[in-house]
């Protein structure tokens, strides 16, 4: 059944939209090489926008065209596979990656391509969120000094 | 005119025009989603532009413009909703629903702030009496 788990996904979303999520800490323990916590910041954002930005662009696709729901099951479903296990892994993000794999699951139940609109784009707002939220860790002017 | 919103952030309160007449779609779905309370971001391309999620998306493109200083412009890729506070160079044409008429001054220098310290507060709402005379 799909509506059961799009509603575990919203209510997860929910939970995280104005609340520092769990997550967020096991990230701030993260140390990259030289023992610095600069890279697994940067590249958990890196990873969490990239896919946020194909599910936005899986959605608009979906929307505007004709497509094969079958194959957009595939290449969606081989997605979050991947993502899932790079934020469970190394960067702590576990709950995130509890939450891409429901969409995994729930990918199992679509049927329609709304029902796909839906679920990618529920899946959407909670990465994009967890996104924002890893960006404010980062401290945006100081690299910026340091670039300079 | 359209409706006015009133948006609070810091300690600054500051007021907004909705653009009913040229974003009547997109007007109709952020007034239905009020009030929006979010944390701000900083654009990092864009020098003078703040933004903030929003739990949905807004599918229709009206009034795309190049953004200037006071305009609140909705970006549908994240779904997140930009105030561009000062004079900058947009990196394209952002769908556009309402414009800042009162204390812009305040509105800049409170997001100004969020470079450095990003995640402060913002809540947007209709106007007072706009919201008194629809529950009346």
């Amino acid at each position: 059944m799909l509506e059961p788990i799009l509603e575990q996904i919203i209510a997860a979303r929910r939970s995280i939209w104005m609340n520092e999520p769990a997550d967020i800490a096991r990230l701030r323990t993260k140390r990259g090489a030289r023992n610095q916590g600069a890279t697994p910041l940067l590249y958990a954002t890196a990873k969490l926008g990239q896919l946020a930005v194909f599910l936005n662009h899986l959605r608009q696709v979906s929307r505007q065209h004709s497509v094969d729901l079958p194959t957009m099951r595939i290449i969606t479903d081989s997605l979050l596979e991947f993502y899932a296990n790079q934020y469970g892994g190394f960067y702590g993000l576990t709950d995130t990656a509890h939450v891409v794999r429901l969409g995994r699951e729930a990918l199992a139940h679509v049927q329609t391509l709304d029902e796909y609109v839906t679920l990618v784009g529920e899946l959407a707002l909670y990465v994009s969120r967890m996104d924002y939220w890893v960006d404010f860790l980062i401290p945006w002017a100081k690299f910026g000094q340091v670039c300079n | 005119m359209g409706k006015e919103l009133t948006i609070l952030i810091g300690n600054e309160e500051c007021t907004a025009e909705m653009l009913n007449d040229v974003a009547p779609r997109m007007c109709e779905i952020i007034e239905r989603a009020l009030p929006l309370e979010g944390l701000l971001t900083h654009a990092k391309l864009v020098d003078r532009e703040v933004f903030f999620q929003v739990p949905f998306f807004i599918d229709e493109v009206e009034n795309p413009k190049w953004s200037e200083k006071g305009d609140l412009a909705f970006w549908n890729g994240r779904q997140s909703l930009c105030i561009f506070y000062d004079d900058c160079t947009p990196l394209g044409y952002t769908p556009t629903f309402a414009r800042v008429t009162q204390n812009l001054e305040g509105l800049a220098r409170e997001a100004a702030e969020v470079w450095e310290k990003p995640g402060k507060r913002i809540l947007i709402k209709a106007k007072e009496k706009w919201h008194a005379r629809a529950n009346s």
